[in-house]
């Protein structure tokens, strides 16, 4: 694996940067979602369990595991990932089909910003009942 | 675009991609707000079991995440193709990924669309 060769082979300036950080957290959101649905499905079959104790002990099991603090921090930058490939994706719509290509970097910048101020609000949220919840709430 | 890769349309792909795009700005981030955050008391939640179950049977949330599924599958598999043509140059491997990825996406549509109904 040549890094240049991937990584580098534009000048790592605003668009190329925008352009990556689009493309890692695009995979790893389709990564992520091929997981999801298959746990999901796990969450789904036991609630159809007839037998009330049996259906009680396979849910604990996916929601244990979904209410882990591992996993619950792990959440966090999954909540970054989707935050900026939204963001990013309504800047390469503006870029598309409005004028964005003229002011790109300040759209970029603008990103950002939204992004930082979003993650620390909604990114704090998680955070505190993650470490709330580590405290034996739920 | 030379070789064994995908014979896809670019052009649809392109346009489907920012319609995709558009519609998953609704119903990803609708989905992250409905279970990770209660808006009201301004705080991040854990669902309930009885809450998971409640939605699982509900027809409207069923109808919301067909849309979502419709949507964000074509969407990762897409952009995942799109990688694969850009750094894959072998064409065995990038015919063999390219089938990966299409199996990916049918999997994953399929598997979810029968945790909906």
């Amino acid at each position: 694996m040549d890094a240049n060769r991937y990584l580098l082979r534009y000048k790592w300036r605003t668009g190329m940067l925008a352009w990556i950080g689009h493309r890692l957290t695009g995979l790893g959101l389709v990564l992520y979602l091929s997981m999801h649905v298959f746990v999901t499905r796990a969450f789904s079959d036991a609630a159809g369990i007839r037998d009330a104790t049996l259906r009680a002990q396979e849910f604990a099991k996916v929601y244990d595991l979904l209410t882990h603090p591992l996993f619950g921090f792990l959440e966090i930058l999954l909540l970054a990932a989707v935050l900026y490939h939204a963001l990013n994706g309504i800047r390469v719509l503006i870029v598309d089909f409005g004028n964005g290509a003229r002011y790109h970097k300040q759209l970029w910048a603008a990103v950002m910003a939204v992004f930082a101020l979003l993650m620390l609000v909604f990114g704090g949220l998680m955070a505190a009942h993650v470490i709330h919840g580590m405290g034996g709430g739920a | 675009m030379r070789g064994a890769d995908a014979k896809r349309s670019y052009t649809f792909w392109w346009v489907f991609q920012r319609f995709s795009g558009v519609l998953l700005l609704f119903t990803l981030l609708g989905h992250i707000f409905m279970v990770h955050f209660n808006l009201i008391d301004f705080r991040a939640v854990s669902l309930t079991p009885e809450e998971v179950a409640r939605r699982f049977a509900d027809p409207h949330m069923q109808l919301f995440y067909l849309l979502f599924l419709l949507m964000a599958v074509p969407h990762g598999i897409n952009g995942l193709l799109n990688a694969i043509d850009d750094y894959i140059r072998k064409d065995g491997w990038r015919l063999a990924l390219t089938w990966a990825a299409w199996t990916l996406g049918i999997v994953v549509f399929v598997w979810g669309a029968f945790t909906l109904v």
